[in-house]
């Protein structure tokens, strides 16, 4: 397999994977589903709001299209911090 | 699993804070000795793929959700140390992004997510193939290495609710611990698959310590 093939197999399970998170189940996790059960989800406290909490946008109306954005920029900003963190320790290895 | 702010007490936050903070520094020194120039690409491809994973929800049992976790196919493919890095850049930014997870809760959740899953399903991966010294091995260690990753990660999880009295300590292991072996189930299959595909198109990618 060349790298070309490498970079379009990979785009093509991204893009499935993506569409698959758009049709997520929405239903409480198993943690979620106790706190309910235990009456215990309202000390859930937030210290800080996050720029796209639950995943959405602000502004963005559809929320199809927000999850997407939300999911691609999520994976962008993933990809790139751990490049970066991985990149930085190589070179310090070879210091 | 992610726990959000307001569930733990603040000593266990602070414990799992420490044991993270410090796993973590252990994990970064370990993995800048060990990392090979092919694996920087890989890091980030499995960052991106992990937090897509994550966000794909989908019905277990009774009414509950469960997501993959991504953790024992990180592992088998990076090694612990450079896969407990990428689940951490994961949870980062689920917590400060995306208000996924707890920012007093992240040391627990970096603890359960990042450090025990990938830990307990590298052990059991290594383990199995240590005693069955069989190619077709691979397979039914990644199923069960990732069965076990997502269990360990839940008890954890239990344990640090169980300990904050946030519930009683029977229910909360039998929910999480109960759901998450389902959960398993179907992190053992994807992982097996992905994993089964890997050594078709592309053997030299798993990790080899």
């Amino acid at each position: 397999m060349n790298k070309k093939q490498m970079l379009i197999g990979l785009m093509v399970a991204f893009a499935t994977l993506l569409i698959f998170s758009l049709f997520a189940s929405k239903l409480p996790d198993s943690l979620e589903r106790l706190a309910e059960s235990r009456h215990f989800s309202g000390k859930e406290k937030v210290v800080a709001n996050a720029l796209l909490a639950d995943y959405s946008l602000p502004g963005l109306k559809n929320k199809k299209l927000a999850l997407a954005s939300a999911a691609i920029a999520g994976a962008v900003i993933a990809f790139l911090l751990s490049y970066w963190l991985a990149f930085l320790l190589k070179r310090k290895n070879k210091n | 699993m992610h726990i959000p702010d307001g569930f733990l007490s603040d000593k266990v936050c602070a414990a799992t804070w420490i044991i993270s903070a410090a796993g973590m520094g252990y994990y970064l020194k370990k993995t800048a000795l060990t990392l090979k120039d092919k694996m920087i690409p890989l890091m980030g491809v499995m960052s991106a793929f992990i937090f897509v994973a994550q966000m794909l929800n989908f019905p277990v049992f009774g009414g509950t959700s469960g997501h993959l976790l991504g953790a024992a196919l990180a592992a088998i493919l990076l090694g612990p140390y450079a896969a407990a890095i990428v689940l951490t850049c994961v949870l980062v930014i689920q917590c400060l992004l995306f208000q996924d997870g707890g920012i007093t809760a992240l040391g627990a959740n970096i603890l359960n997510m990042a450090l025990l899953a990938t830990l307990s399903g590298y052990a059991v991966y290594r383990l199995i193939l240590a005693v069955v010294k069989k190619p077709s091995a691979t397979l039914f260690a990644a199923m069960f290495a990732a069965w076990v990753s997502v269990v360990i990660a839940s008890f954890s999880c239990a344990l640090e609710l169980a300990l904050s009295q946030t519930a009683p300590a029977k229910i909360v292991f039998t929910a999480m611990v109960g759901m998450h072996s389902l959960t398993g189930l179907i992190e053992a299959a994807i992982t097996s698959l992905v994993v089964s595909f890997i050594l078709k198109v592309r053997p030299d990618v798993l990790y080899k310590p």
